[in-house]
């Protein structure tokens, strides 16, 4: 028996090694999440190895500002972010046009075209895919890469009139674009009021007056069933049997994970890939972040009582939520400990001159609100009980910061908040600067 | 670190401090054209027009150069740099305010269409303000050092009003 164990071991140690090295830190995805993750790393640990793959062809970029590509104010370098020097100077290894085919936990390997990339810690940050609808053909985008703006910039030349599917975030982001391009859209939203998630139905409207004004169309609580056109787009049809014209149809119906990469593998996912509050999945040494991340809440921004428990994940899919996930990410990976403070939903807007911050849930129950309309400055505060769980500024912006760290903690801030509504940080310079207040 | 501190008693509002902020952001350092010029320069200090309930004297808002910025994290566009201190490119920023929105300190503000913050004056000795204050009012020391100071200001203050009283009873 011994001598066979003998001979197997020698088997063993004579197998020759994988021609490929074993990174110290793979990161799959080269969006904020990892870019901030790998800055973070290194920070910590100068001398590990760390290797980045992303299946877009260029590096770091800000993903919120493709929208200006797409209408050509903005060239394709001005909003990298990272150039290709920083990753060097920083011995970041950047492998562009890389897609992962394969995650194997067992022999701890990311299986690519490239090649088999061994890992001793992983983190998954392959962000999110935009929502597809059934139809096809010529004349349909969804804005997600650099690579679609491009696209679609190249298409706009012969665009006369466009429609936008899709009322959030994105799908306004993309009309503001072509308005200002100076290309009239017609924008078709399946909810009652444009950004419904985003702003309560006051702003909304106003919002909606300003882009109509401005030579906007909406169609509300429609879908849309079918298009004209069958080699290029002359229009689409709506579920009421309306025919809206256009020569383009850009669809921004929101985002999902894009779990592909595990899904026969056993980490754990709902929604997004479930992480606990250092960012680490179920399974030993891989981590997520960003978009593919569904990370607890803010523990303090939701009590018991109302229907989201402060156990609860949930899927944010925000610049600056992804940001801070890939920093804790990093930090936890590298060794040293940094707890996820929970994000909270929280979005700035500004269209036509005309600011906006919302923050936190706006509608829930058992909850109290409270408007201010004082010469053109329109606040609103959600309060539960004596904290602040939401808030809308419009117009006004400044202390926004404040409101939402107040958020943020689950602050007891209503009875101050009620005393001076337009000035929430009280105690601004002078020599009674008391933190106690606040933090 | 050193920072900006603001002895309230001291003020007679002369507003040298504003001016010399904005000479100060300008590139050629002369206050008229900035004044008359459109858009104005940058005027990194809040002033009474928002009125805070406790005073309304002009006084710094100050960016306190966390550690982790988080609204350096927060910025879309690259535009906020850490240098010693926290600062902004002024010709980066797109204006979506994802800073504002982020700072717990209130410490940026909203300039036009773009987010504007004190950086103490990067590259020079003392901000302009505190250079430009003629009572001292601004002072630019550690928070040690401010707080050591103030207590025997007030120590001597309190003395310089006792004792009249004092001998006034004896």
């Amino acid at each position: 028996m011994t001598i066979k164990q003998n001979r197997k071991q020698k088997l063993r140690k004579e197998t020759p090694r994988p021609a490929s090295p074993v990174v110290d830190y793979l990161i799959i995805g080269n969006g904020v999440a990892g870019m901030n993750c790998a800055l973070s790393i290194r920070q910590h640990d100068r001398e590990g190895t760390l290797t980045i793959l992303t299946h877009e062809p260029v590096p770091f970029y800000s993903r919120p500002l493709i929208v200006d590509v797409m209408t050509g104010k903005k060239r394709k370098e001005d909003i990298i972010l990272v150039q290709d020097e920083e990753y060097k100077r920083n011995r970041i290894t950047l492998l562009k046009d890389v897609r992962v085919e394969k995650l194997d936990r067992k022999t701890r390997s990311v299986r690519t075209q490239e090649g088999v990339f061994f890992y001793k810690k992983l983190l998954i940050a392959t962000g999110a895919e935009p929502k597809t609808i059934p139809l096809t053909g010529t004349g349909i985008f969804s804005l997600r890469t650099i690579q679609d703006a491009e696209v679609i910039a190249r298409y706009l030349k012969h665009v006369k009139r466009a429609i936008v599917y899709g009322g959030g975030p994105v799908g306004i982001k993309a009309a503001y674009a072509l308005l200002t391009a100076g290309i009239p859209v017609s924008i078709i939203v399946t909810s009652p009021h444009i950004l419904s998630r985003v702003l309560d139905e006051t702003v909304a409207i106003r919002f909606q007056k300003l882009f109509e004004s401005h030579g906007a169309t909406f169609y509300l609580q429609r879908e849309i069933e079918d298009r004209e056109g069958r080699s290029a787009l002359k229009g689409v049809i709506t579920d009421r049997g309306e025919r809206i014209p256009g020569d383009i149809l850009i669809v921004g119906k929101g985002v999902e994970p894009d779990l592909a990469l595990i899904r026969d593998t056993e980490i754990k996912a709902g929604k997004g890939i479930v992480v606990n509050d250092k960012m680490e999945t179920n399974c030993e040494n891989i981590y997520a972040a960003g978009d593919v991340a569904e990370a607890p809440l803010s523990a303090h921004h939701y009590p018991l009582t109302t229907s989201l428990s402060p156990l609860t994940n949930q899927v944010i899919s925000l610049w600056h939520v992804g940001a801070s996930q890939g920093r804790v990410a990093g930090t936890n990976m590298a060794g040293s400990t940094c707890v996820y403070e929970g994000g909270v939903g929280s979005n700035s807007i500004e269209y036509f001159g005309l600011k906006c911050i919302s923050m936190g849930t706006l509608k829930d129950t058992g909850t109290e609100e409270i408007t201010i309309e004082e010469n053109s400055v329109y606040r609103k505060y959600i309060f539960q009980e004596e904290r602040l769980i939401g808030a809308v500024l419009l117009d006004d912006v400044t202390d926004a910061g404040t409101l939402l760290h107040a958020i943020r903690k689950g602050l007891p801030v209503k009875s101050h908040l009620l005393r001076h509504p337009l000035t929430p940080y009280p105690l601004r310079g002078t020599e009674s600067i008391s933190m106690e207040v606040l933090f | 670190m050193r920072e900006i501190f603001f002895i309230k008693e001291r003020c007679v509002e002369c507003g040298a401090c504003k001016a010399a902020c904005i000479a100060e952001h300008k590139k050629n350092y002369s206050l008229y054209s900035p004044v008359s010029s459109l858009p104005m320069a940058r005027k990194r200090r809040e002033d009474s027009g928002k009125k805070p309930p406790d005073s309304a004297l002009p006084h710094p808002v100050r960016c306190v150069h966390c550690e982790i910025p988080l609204c350096k994290e927060a910025c879309i566009s690259g535009s906020i740099g850490v240098a010693d201190r926290v600062y902004n490119k002024w010709d980066k920023c797109v204006g979506c305010f994802m800073c504002i929105m982020n700072c717990p300190y209130g410490a940026i503000l909203p300039f036009f269409n773009k987010a504007v913050r004190c950086d103490e004056c990067l590259f020079t000795e003392k901000p302009a303000c505190v250079r430009a204050c003629p009572q001292n009012a601004l002072i630019f020391v550690e928070a040690d050092e401010f707080s050591e100071k103030e207590k025997k200001r007030r120590w001597k203050e309190r003395i310089e009003k006792e004792i009249p009283l004092m001998k006034a009873k004896a």
